[in-house]
């Protein structure tokens, strides 16, 4: 235990037992992915008895938490959540034995016991407390693009036919009133998937980097959204507000890009307005860029 | 996605680096100490303004990161055993460092060796370069296959 540490800090409690159920169980400490997924369950199952004040957010694969305001003890070995292993860094947690520490231990142990071998019915349930429907439709469009593809192996064109549907129902869940400043973005990628699934020769690389260059986009606007976190401390949020005008002007520019090799394969893409004029602003960036970058090395 | 770049500050000197950048795929980290040991070569020595960098910067994608208690912990981490006088020497390249401290982070820099504590995490921008050029061609070979 670090000098100073809190006798009954629940949230390194529930960390800490989250990490070593799981190492008992099965011998390895847990995954980024598997470690968000049952602290979110925990808190949840808590919440009316003990709160742990888990700093979290939604992001990209679903509810995670905030490392820099996590216990110092947990360690990360990778940046992405379903590479990185999580694991406790010197002595236990302080606890005495209450009645509040016992509840912590067996809401855990039963959390282990549901989902150590089963991740995917974890990221699940928790999808299920997702403050917006379109993640959720997301998840499905996610599964559907990784999963049964490389399950089925199924041809292009039976897949662009059941994808379909699933996409124009996802899109049609996207909450423009609390996101309005993605409406445009949002309308060019549906429409650019729209073009490629309804054609005849129907690429999925290329949907898949529609969809999720959209959602990457989509998720640095999501996770500070007051419905996506919860005890964020006010500079993190303050850093992640900051970062959202580069990053729309980085994914506008990946969008655009894979809308002008989109024309290059399909044929209709300069009837529709939206589409060419998001292409000559691309190719106006581009010119810029060149001006910016030979200015500054050549002067 | 691809792997996260952390840029040292001479990286910045790659015309051909900033071109690429602008269609990576990928988070483009420059540490707030390279950042400001830029603006000092660009502004003090060679009498640029704040405006044209920070426009390079945009242009190409480039974020300007700030240090954390965890970058700090990294550093920490870093130097256990580092004696004085080379920390004092070197700080600021541990600190840089520090940023990419977390795989698949990857440090792209002119003096691969002066980050030799970061593994095989560490390229030269031609290297970069060359390196996804080659993937895009066996990635082009093998659609044309």
């Amino acid at each position: 235990m670090a000098e100073g540490e809190n006798v009954n800090d629940y949230l390194s409690i529930a960390s800490y037992f989250i990490i070593k159920k799981f190492k008992d169980a099965k011998g390895r400490d847990p995954s980024g992915l598997y470690f968000n997924k049952i602290m979110f369950l925990t808190y949840k199952k808590l919440r009316n008895k003990i709160n742990l004040k888990l700093p979290h957010c939604w992001y990209r694969y679903g509810d995670e938490v905030i490392k820099f305001s996590m216990p110092n003890n947990i360690c990360w070995d990778h940046e992405d959540p379903d590479k990185t292993k999580v694991f406790w860094r010197y002595n236990p947690p302080k606890m005495e034995d209450s009645e509040k520490v016992k509840l912590i231990e067996k809401t855990v142990e039963q959390l282990t016991e549901k989902y150590a071998d089963n991740v995917f019915e974890a990221i699940r349930k928790v999808y299920s407390h997702a403050p917006f429907d379109f993640q959720k439709r997301f998840l499905e469009l996610r599964e559907m693009l990784y999963g049964i593809n490389n399950t089925f192996n199924w041809d292009a064109t039976s897949l662009a036919t059941i994808s379909a549907p699933v996409f124009s129902s996802a899109f049609k869940t996207f909450p423009v009133s609390n996101f309005p400043s993605l409406k445009r973005q949002k309308e060019i990628t549906e429409k650019a998937i729209n073009i490629i699934l309804t054609s005849n020769m129907p690429d999925f690389n290329l949907v898949k980097d529609f969809s999720i260059n959209f959602w990457f986009q989509f998720c640095y606007h999501l996770r500070t959204h007051n419905m996506a976190h919860e005890n964020v401390p006010k500079e993190i949020l303050t850093m992640w507000r900051g970062k959202i005008e580069l990053e729309d002007l980085k994914y506008r520019r990946i969008i655009a890009d894979l809308l002008k090799l989109l024309a290059r394969f399909y044929d209709n893409v300069y009837s529709f307005d939206i589409l060419k004029d998001e292409i000559e602003w691309k190719n106006k960036d581009d010119k810029e860029a060149e001006k910016i970058i030979e200015d500054f090395f050549n002067n | 996605m691809n792997e996260p770049l952390v840029l040292d500050t001479n990286a910045l000197n790659s015309k051909d680096l900033m071109y690429w950048l602008r269609s990576y795929r990928g988070k483009v980290i420059l540490p707030i100490i390279a950042y400001c040991e830029f603006c000092y070569y660009q502004i003090v020595l060679k009498r640029k303004t704040i405006n044209q960098i920070d426009a390079l910067l945009r242009t190409s994608n480039i974020e300007i990161r700030n240090m954390s208690k965890s970058d700090v912990s990294c550093v920490i981490d870093i130097c256990q055993d580092i004696k004085e006088p080379e920390f004092k020497k070197n700080w600021r390249d541990y600190m840089i460092g520090a940023f990419a401290h977390l795989p698949p982070h990857r440090l792209i820099t002119e003096n691969v060796d002066d980050f030799d504590f970061l593994g095989n995490r560490v390229i030269d921008p031609v290297s970069l370069l060359e390196k996804y050029d080659n993937k895009g061609k066996k990635r082009k070979r093998r659609r044309k296959a």
